[in-house]
This record gives structure tokens, C-alpha cells and sequence, in this order.
């Protein structure tokens, strides 16, 4: 039965995944071959097959382009949307609310801040990146101890969303005093734009550092995804069904916790994928629980590389990408509110 | 009875010229008219270029009674430390960000004077008139604007003719350069950019500001020229637009263009290829925006732009104009840090344009 359960999925495809599953690759393509460098496709496919089919009749100004900055950039994009999205589904299945994201929690407040003091402090590039990575699993802790998680019982979900509200709050108005401290023609541009959101820093080292950390991070979720689903349903019927709900409370925030804090410290706070794309799935694909994260984590990196590469090729100017992720994002999820509240009411 | 008004006229015109007493008016560059007090002893300046520009006028900065914080920070990081060291310990609480002025803190510095932006809003200069304080209001943008604010703080402090001598330096200078790029022909101009920021993500300097300006002026072209202001773009865009020439900002303190030779995403940039990269001198100010250096910033530009046609003796002309400008006398030292030998020195042609060995 259990080594049913593990294998089962792995081979099973419903048709939504495997529309998924192959979907992102194509998106990644057609991502690839957009820019305001402008290459032709097929040059593009063929320096990306370069390390099979060996060198062409490109430049080594095209060959940086397509590997140096477009595939690092866009998978990126990918890595991150993945984790956004499918952070956001795990929060949404713990709290029980369609509203959880990554944000709620005060981690993207807290990597944020560490991202802030570190550009403050000591700079850019490397510091940024673990600063925002251990403040963000800092505020995590915060989060957790306030709540009082630790003791098992109690409100739990209420507790924590209170105690990610105080904590999104402390960091929020750290942020702010950083802000006023900060030497405005030095460091205060740079911090604004960092806030702001965006995979115009992409390059291979940051890729190396969020997709461990971020990949590492889904396959917990989804190794508990069964569990998560349970929990969705109500913490009495998850109890009753064996499921350790300490532990995979535990578990799962320190998934979303690391997810969140990785993916500020290389592209700043990009809001809303964690909240649209879960609902996007679960709108579209319906009631196919089993797959739900799976789908949301392949909708998810195909959703990022999509916006980012709206960010990155609509104008010479980089358009900032957590202004994009919200511009879209409100609306859809202002549409989704509306379509939900009339089925609740047919 | 006249004999004796005379006496008094000729006496209050005497120690006019004696002291800094004057009477009169001037019109900012916002139109408004502003009386300047009879005795200016101690003058606030909020716009950061402007504490260098008071010490150039006046000779040194007893005057200087507040300035930004960045002001100060481009002190240690260029020549105004070596040149006034004194100025280091004047308030620098005078505004917060965004150029909103303290105040409580301005009254505290007991200025008679305060000098502000004025395109930024009315909002950061009538607090300061509704102190009392007279307000110069100035304009940022085109370095053109620089030689205006010379006469401006010349009028403010007592000192209308040092400051009318240095706007005449600034223009005639900034007419010689123009001049001489002028007859340069369109296929023999480099392509070029100004990164404002090169760190934390890139930022050129586009349409509307002073770096694209100085570049046209220099006999360059302005690869962002189709980009409004100061515009975030990504790697691929500064490939896309190929600069034959990247000038590197003061703002991010030890960039430097090996920084950029390095970077894996720019191997094929034709300025990488010709190492053709360069950090802009930080003398008195920094040399990328406007100040009163800017006519030395447009010499400097069109001989990195066009090695082959520049006016050899850049370094005597540096050191002419310091001693104009600071009364200070430049070392060899002193003249290799601001034009940054260090750091740039590795980049095409620029020992032989500005080094030592240079044969005037």
C-alpha cells in the first residue's frame, strides 16, 4: 500500500499534468527566444544545443547572450515561480485559507530586511543573498515562537497569521528606518530598486543557490502533499487519518520559510504568484487533488517565465517585475473572488 | 552737509568691499527674486553639489554652516578631503531624504541663507522661506545650469565678481570643447553609456540628463539616448545597444571597470573587447554630474572619446584650473588619484592620455 502510494503518482499522468508537463518546456523556449538582443530562433536552439551538436556559425556576442544572460535569467524564472507557487498552495492547505502566500508569513519581511541591512551594511551581490536568507528563516522562527506552534495544540492557524502580521510589521517598519538611514544617492536608489523585484541580476551563481534550496524545499512539500491535502480538509479528520500534524506543520513552514527567504534573496519581494497561481490551477484543472501541487509548481515556473519575460523585452527600460506579478495579479485574482462568489451562491 | 554724505557713502561703499556686507537682490532659477541679507556669515546648502561649489567661491568653507549628508560621504571619497579637511566637521542634519529640509535643524545652524533645489517642488523650499531664511532656488539637469549656480553662490556670498570670473571659465571652457567636437564627423563618434549604476542592477543615463548632455557635447553618441531619464535595463539590453565606450559612475564606491571586464554576462561587449572602460574622475565633486568642475568633465570626455584628436597638457590644465578653482596646488599624487590612474589606467589609451609621461 505504501509503496503504491509513493510510485502510483510518479507514473500516473492525468491529462492536466501532462498539458503541464509540457507546456512549461515550451514556454521556456519561446522565453528563450525572446529579447531585445535580437537573435533568430533557430540560432537560439542551436547555441543552446551547442554542448551536444558543437559550435556553429554564431558570434560570441550571441552565444553570451543566449547562455550567459537569457538561460540563467529564465531559468530562474522558472526555479522561482515554481517556489512561489507552490509555497502558496502548501500555505493555503495549513491554513485552510485562500488567501495564504508566502507574504502572510513575514518571511518576505523579514528576507527583505535582511537583504536591506546587508545592501546597507556591507553591500551588494553576496551579502544580500545570505542576508535575506537567514532573516527570512529568523522571522520564520519569530513567527513560530510567537504562535507558540511549538506546544502542538491551540488556535495554530489564527495564532500564526496573527503572529506573521506582527512580524511582517516589525520588518516592514525596519525596512522603512533602513530606508531613511541609508545614503540616498549611494544605497537608497539601489535598495528601492532591490525592494522592487527582479531577475535582472540573473546569472548562474544565484541560479546554483535557489534551486537547491528551492528544489529541495518542493520535494519535502511534496513528499507530504497527501498529509497537506488532509490538513486542508480540517485538523480533527487529518488527526483521525494518522497524519503527524505537528510534524508536518513543522515541516511544511520550513519549507515555505526557505522558498520564500531564497527567492527574496535573489529577486526581491515578487508578490501574488503564491496567491494566483494555486487558484488558477485549481480553477482549471478542478477537483484533481492528487496532482494539485504538481500542477501548481509546473504552472507556477511556466506563469514567472511568462511575466519576466514581459519584464524583460516590452521596453530598452527593465520594467520591474514584482510591479508585473502584482498588475496581473490583482486583476485575475479579482476575477477569481468574483467567480467564487457566485458558484458559492448557484 | 554733502561733503559729509559723501564721506559716509564712500566709507559704507568701503567697507563693503572690505567685508562681506552687500545689500541687493538675485534671481533664482526659478524666477523668484530673492534679497540677499546684508551680512552673510553662515550659509546652509542642501543640493549636494553645492558645499564644493561654496568652497571654490569663497576659498574655504568658515562660511559653509550645513550641508547634506552626501555631500560629506563624496568628501573622503574624493579631493575635497585633501583639500579642506576643515569642512569635515560641519552638521550635515540639514535634510533628510529626498532633499527635504530639517527645519528645526537649518534654524539650529543659525544660516542666513539657504540654498535649495527648486524643480523638485515647492513643498521642500517653503518650509525654509516660512523659517524667515532667504532661499536661493536652483535647477538640476543640463551641466550648462553649473555656470549659473557659480554666479548664484558667488551673489549669495558677497563675491559677485569670483563667482561671474568662474561662470565665465565654466562657459568658455564648455565652448571650446563643443566647438572642437563639433567638426568630429558622425561615423568617427564613439557609441557610449553611462552606467549610474553598475552593482545593483545597471542604469543608464537616458534622455534628459546631464551625462547624455556631456556625451553628445564630447562627440559621442548616447547609445540610452531613446530612454527617458535614468532607466533600469538588463544585461541583455547593454548588449543589444553594443557601446564601443562605458563610463562608470562615482555613486557605488570602488566600482571600477576591471568589475566589468570580468563579468561573464558582458564577454563580447565591444567595450569589454577594446577595454574601453572608464570610471569618471571624482576631484573637488564628482565629475559625472554637474558641478563646477563639469568644463574639465567635457575635456576629460572627448579625450577618452577621441584619443587620437586630443589636446595634449590635460593634466596642466587640471592643475591650472584647481588652483582657479580651490587655490590649492594639484601633487603628481594628488592629480593621479582623481583621475583615478589606479583603476583606469589599465583601460585603452588612458596612460597615454593622462599619465605622467604624457609630453605636454
Amino acid at each position: 500500500m505504501t509503496s503504491r502510494s509513493i510510485f502510483r503518482p510518479v507514473f500516473r499522468f492525468t491529462p492536466s499534468t501532462l498539458i503541464l508537463a509540457i507546456a512549461l518546456p515550451v514556454v521556456v523556449v519561446l522565453a528563450m527566444a525572446a529579447g531585445r538582443y535580437a537573435i533568430a530562433p533557430g540560432t537560439v536552439l542551436r547555441i543552446l544545443a551547442a554542448p551536444l551538436l558543437g559550435e556553429g556559425d554564431w558570434s560570441p556576442l550571441q552565444q553570451n547572450v543566449v547562455q550567459g544572460v537569457r538561460l540563467p535569467r529564465v531559468l530562474l524564472a522558472a526555479v522561482v515561480g515554481a517556489g512561489l507557487a507552490g509555497a502558496g498552495a502548501a500555505l493555503q492547505a495549513l491554513f485552510r485559507n485562500p488567501l495564504a502566500e508566502p507574504q502572510l508569513l513575514g518571511v518576505s519581511s523579514g528576507a527583505a530586511f535582511g537583504g536591506v541591512l546587508a545592501l546597507l551594511w556591507l553591500g551588494d551581490g553576496w551579502p544580500v543573498v545570505t542576508g535575506a536568507l537567514l532573516w527570512g528563516l529568523l522571522s520564520l522562527l519569530a513567527v513560530y515562537w510567537l504562535a507558540g506552534a511549538r506546544k502542538g495544540e491551540g488556535g495554530g492557524t489564527v495564532l500564526l497569521v496573527l503572529a506573521g502580521i506582527v512580524v511582517n510589521a516589525v520588518f516592514a517598519s525596519g525596512v522603512s528606518l533602513i530606508k531613511v538611514m541609508a545614503d540616498p544617492q549611494n544605497q537608497l536608489p539601489a535598495i528601492v530598486f532591490w525592494l522592487m523585484g527582479s531577475l535582472a541580476a540573473a546569472d548562474y551563481p544565484r541560479l546554483w543557490l535557489t534551486l537547491p534550496c528551492i528544489g529541495l524545499s518542493l520535494l519535502l512539500l511534496y513528499g507530504m502533499r497527501f498529509h497537506l491535502m488532509a490538513l486542508a480538509v480540517g485538523e480533527a479528520d487529518a488527526r483521525s487519518l494518522g497524519v503527524p500534524v505537528r510534524r508536518v506543520r513543522v515541516l511544511a513552514l520550513l519549507a515555505v520559510g526557505v522558498i520564500a527567504a531564497s527567492s527574496v534573496a535573489v529577486c526581491g519581494v515578487v508578490g501574488w504568484v503564491g496567491l494566483v497561481v494555486p487558484h488558477l490551477v485549481r480553477m482549471s484543472c478542478g477537483g484533481d487533488h492528487r496532482r494539485f501541487l504538481v500542477n501548481t509548481v509546473l504552472a507556477g515556473a511556466a506563469y514567472l517565465v511568462l511575466v519576466d519575460t514581459l519584464a524583460r523585452t516590452l521596453t530598452q527600460m527593465e520594467i520591474p517585475l514584482g510591479a508585473l506579478t502584482a498588475l496581473f495579479g490583482a486583476p485575475l485574482f479579482a476575477f477569481l473572488i468574483r467567480r467564487l462568489g457566485r458558484s458559492a451562491h448557484d | 552737509m554733502r561733503s559729509l554724505g559723501c564721506l559716509f557713502v564712500s566709507s559704507a561703499l568701503l567697507l563693503g568691499a572690505m567685508s562681506n556686507t552687500h545689500a541687493g537682490s538675485v534671481v533664482d532659477q526659478m524666477g523668484r527674486t530673492v534679497s540677499i541679507p546684508e551680512r552673510v556669515e553662515r550659509v546652509a546648502v542642501i543640493p549636494i553639489p553645492i558645499a564644493s561649489m561654496v568652497m571654490a567661491v569663497d576659498g574655504g568653507a568658515t562660511r559653509l554652516a550645513g550641508m547634506h549628508a552626501a555631500s560629506r560621504a563624496d568628501f573622503q571619497l574624493g579631493m575635497l578631503g585633501r583639500m579642506f579637511p576643515e569642512a569635515a566637521r560641519l552638521p550635515t542634519q540639514v535634510s533628510g531624504e529626498g532633499f527635504v529640509p530639517n527645519v528645526e535643524a537649518l534654524a539650529a545652524t543659525r544660516a542666513d541663507l539657504v540654498i535649495q533645489w527648486g524643480d523638485r517642488g515647492d513643498d521642500i523650499v517653503r518650509p525654509i522661506r516660512d523659517l524667515g531664511l532667504p532661499v536661493i532656488a536652483l535647477r538640476y539637469g543640463d551641466s550648462s545650469l553649473a555656470a549659473e549656480w557659480l554666479r548664484l553662490v558667488g551673489a549669495a556670498l558677497g563675491k559677485r565678481e569670483r563667482g561671474e570670473m568662474l561662470a565665465q571659465w565654466f562657459e568658455e571652457s564648455r565652448a571650446d570643447t563643443s566647438k572642437r567636437s563639433a567638426i568630429i564627423p558622425d561615423a568617427e563618434r564613439p557609441r557610449v553609456v553611462y552606467l549610474q549604476r553598475a552593482r545593483s542592477g545597471l542604469r543608464a543615463a537616458g534622455k534628459g540628463t546631464s551625462m547624455d548632455g556631456d556625451i553628445r557635447l564630447s562627440g559621442g553618441i548616447n547609445v540610452a539616448a531613446g530612454v527617458p531619464g535614468f532607466a533600469q535595463i538588463d544585461a541583455e539590453q547593454l548588449l543589444a545597444w553594443n557601446p564601443q565606450i562605458v563610463l562608470l559612475n562615482n555613486f557605488e564606491p570602488g566600482l571600477a571597470p576591471a568589475d566589468l571586464y570580468r563579468d561573464p554576462r558582458l564577454q563580447g561587449l565591444a567595450a569589454v573587447r577594446d577595454r574601453r572602460i572608464y570610471s569618471y574622475p571624482h576631484g573637488g565633486f564628482r565629475w559625472d554630474p554637474p558641478s563646477q568642475e563639469a568644463p574639465l568633465t567635457l575635456d576629460w570626455l572627448s579625450s577618452v572619446f577621441h584619443p587620437q584628436r586630443a589636446v595634449p597638457g590635460f593634466r596642466v590644465r587640471v592643475s591650472e584650473a584647481y588652483r582657479m578653482l580651490y587655490g590649492y596646488t594639484l601633487s603628481e599624487r594628488d592629480t593621479d588619484d582623481l583621475l583615478k590612474l589606479g583603476i583606469n589606467g589599465d583601460s585603452a589609451h588612458y596612460r597615454t592620455l593622462f599619465g605622467k609621461e604624457t609630453k605636454p
